[in-house]
């Protein structure tokens, strides 16, 4: 036990780390200093801060909100990759199995390509349509893999192949059809960013993915049941139809979110809770813990490079994460002693 | 205590079970017996909710297992599968704990784990990793698993119902031995009702208090090892001719083939 928690305190001390790095670094560096005045200003232990105008709203409402929009993408997307590959009983399964991403892509396809807004909420409209596609084809999905009122999940991933190709087809079709500014930010769009984050959209974030993230969390022991098989969880008293909705109902709200807002950011939902599983074993009480730590911390990481690299331009955040997430894949799986556990 | 009522299970066209009716009361050990295909597996996953009877049903201490909470029926049912999926490298350890899954956080868990382990001599395998052992070993700590989800320190203690299906298939005789020791003790000490899918007869004969023989999805003979142990019921379930000794300690049948014929 002594062990484990040193571990996570050593992942939280690397998400605290991480954090503030990402506070004060980027095109406008900013002092340490600055930070911890305006954070100790922000809860009410100092009364003034010293720091220029111009740093306190870089961080105020830029840096702090982006990091924090980092922190709750990534960890919720690690929970739902850490949730998939409980459920699918597999190491390799990955949120994008049950049509919620490709979904949400075409959601954004025809918002971006057809060009229409929401008369009530036009900046809201791709979000809201990314958010619906994502739902829609998990629920088709889910209909689909339901036999005798059971749910499949051997059908379930077929049936999100059929649909994730579907999807993409019709992504195809919109592509074919757009001009070159509605492309350029298309294919912006699925490369994803944390451009998006303020305070205003943090709370949606919060309550529609986060949230289920935190639920997800308590998932751990039923979970590890799940890993003896179906009739096995089952003969321990797991109410397996019910635990399989409600997995696929966090996944599908926190993955159609993040995707909503951010575009596509591979890789979080599928190496964190490997890379997890590797330091703490298989346990999903820990692997999902450390998939919330972790996760937040590679993402915020990752925004970070995004934001430096090319300063003062983005490059986008999915580019980082796929460049860093494959070959360390590549690696995972030839890895002989690895090899074995799959 | 278990009444399995008017059970019937189809697969498709196939008719796996007919219309089974009977009655099971605790402080036994029975053997359900019968050739290959004869519907035991089936029609102890019935019993487990494993499957879903095409009619009938089943009922535990007069509810139907159906009403039953699932996580108050884990506490008084276990079964032991023939496989198991498990396939993340759990330790040991680990898995025997997860007997203790529908508990919670019971400050007991840790010395009842404890106990399992030691009853089903797995002592020296704790710290070895699940996926590392033997057929023979994963069964024995499944075995462990099981017991631990069976076992409570409450004064009063429910009647338990415990499923084993083939739990000696991959046992050396020794660890066969030991494993239907254990439950014959339950069965004494703690008024179990453990029913036990076997195909050695020679194990059935020599452990159970009641054997049940199955052909073709029915029950066709139920009653002590005496009485279903003879040269007419098996040629009639088996379709073979048998010699029956008696073991010179024990009294039991000792059933062969008759090669003579």
């Amino acid at each position: 036990m002594g062990v484990v928690l040193i571990k996570m305190l050593a992942l939280g001390a690397l998400l605290i780390g991480i954090f503030c790095l990402s506070v004060v670094a980027g095109t406008v560096p900013i002092a340490w200093t600055s930070l911890f005045d305006i954070l100790l200003h922000s809860v009410g232990i100092i009364e003034e801060t010293t720091v220029p105008s111009g740093e306190a709203y870089i961080i105020n409402y830029l840096r702090l909100p982006r990091s924090i929009f980092g922190v709750l993408v990534g960890s919720s997307m690690a929970i739902a990759g850490a949730l998939m590959q409980g459920l699918f009983r597999n190491p390799l399964a990955d949120p994008g199995l049950i049509g919620v991403s490709s979904g949400a892509a075409l959601g954004a396809a025809v918002v971006i390509v057809l060009g229409f807004t929401l008369p009530l909420a036009p900046v809201l409209t791709l979000p809201i349509f990314a958010f619906c596609g994502g739902v829609l084809a998990t629920v088709i999905v889910m209909r689909l893999s339901m036999i005798n009122g059971r749910t499949n999940i051997g059908n379930m991933l077929l049936a999100g192949i059929a649909i994730n190709a579907i999807a993409g087809s019709g992504t195809g079709l919109l592509v074919y059809v757009a001009n070159d500014e509605q492309l350029r930010s298309l294919t912006f769009w699925t490369m994803g960013s944390l451009g998006s984050a303020n305070w205003d959209n943090l709370p949606f974030l919060a309550a529609l993915a986060f949230l289920p993230a935190v639920i997800g969390l308590s998932l751990g022991k039923t979970l590890n049941a799940f890993l003896l098989g179906e009739n096995e969880a089952l003969l321990l008293g797991v109410p397996v139809e019910k635990i399989k909705y409600l997995v696929i109902v966090i996944v599908c709200l926190i993955i159609g979110t993040c995707v909503s807002l951010t575009g596509m950011i591979g890789f979080i939902g599928l190496v964190v809770p490997h890379l997890c599983r590797m330091i703490f074993g298989p346990d999903n009480q820990k692997v999902l813990l450390g998939s919330l730590l972790l996760g937040a911390s590679l993402l915020v990481g990752a925004d970070l490079i995004s934001r430096t690299i090319v300063s003062p331009a983005e490059l986008p955040i999915g580019i980082v994460t796929s460049l860093v997430g494959g070959p360390f894949f590549l690696w995972l799986l030839f890895q002989k002693k690895f090899l074995g556990d799959l | 205590m278990l009444r399995v009522e008017n059970v019937s299970v189809q697969f498709g066209k196939a008719q796996i079970l007919s219309d089974i009716t009977v009655d099971f009361e605790p402080g036994k050990i029975i053997a359900l017996c019968g050739p290959n295909g004869a519907g035991k597996s089936t029609l102890l996953k019935v019993i487990s909710g494993e499957i879903t009877s095409t009619s009938g049903q089943v009922l535990w201490a007069n509810q139907s297992i159906a009403d039953w909470k699932p996580n108050q029926l884990a506490k008084v049912r276990a079964k032991l599968s023939q496989e198991s999926r498990l396939s993340f490298p759990f330790l040991t350890q680990e898995v025997v704990e997860m007997g203790r899954y529908p508990y919670g956080n019971s400050p007991d868990n840790p010395k009842i784990v404890e106990e399992c382990i030691h009853s089903v001599q797995i002592d020296h395998l704790i710290d070895r990793r699940y996926d590392t052992l033997s057929g023979g070993e994963k069964q024995r700590v499944h075995f462990a698993r099981i017991l631990a989800q069976l076992s409570s320190t409450e004064e009063t203690q429910p009647v338990k119902l415990l499923l084993l299906d083939e739990p000696t298939s991959a046992l050396d005789l020794k660890h066969q031995e030991s494993l239907l020791k254990l439950v014959h003790d339950l069965v004494r000490k703690n008024n179990f009702l453990v029913i036990i899918v076997l195909h050695d007869l020679n194990l059935a004969a020599a452990w159970s208090d009641q054997m049940v023989m199955m052909k073709n999805g029915q029950l066709k003979y139920s009653g002590t090892v005496q009485e279903v142990c003879t040269k007419e019921v098996l040629e009639d379930v088996y379709d073979v001719k048998t010699v029956i000794l008696q073991h010179p300690s024990s009294g039991r049948p000792i059933i062969s083939v008759d090669r003579t014929s």
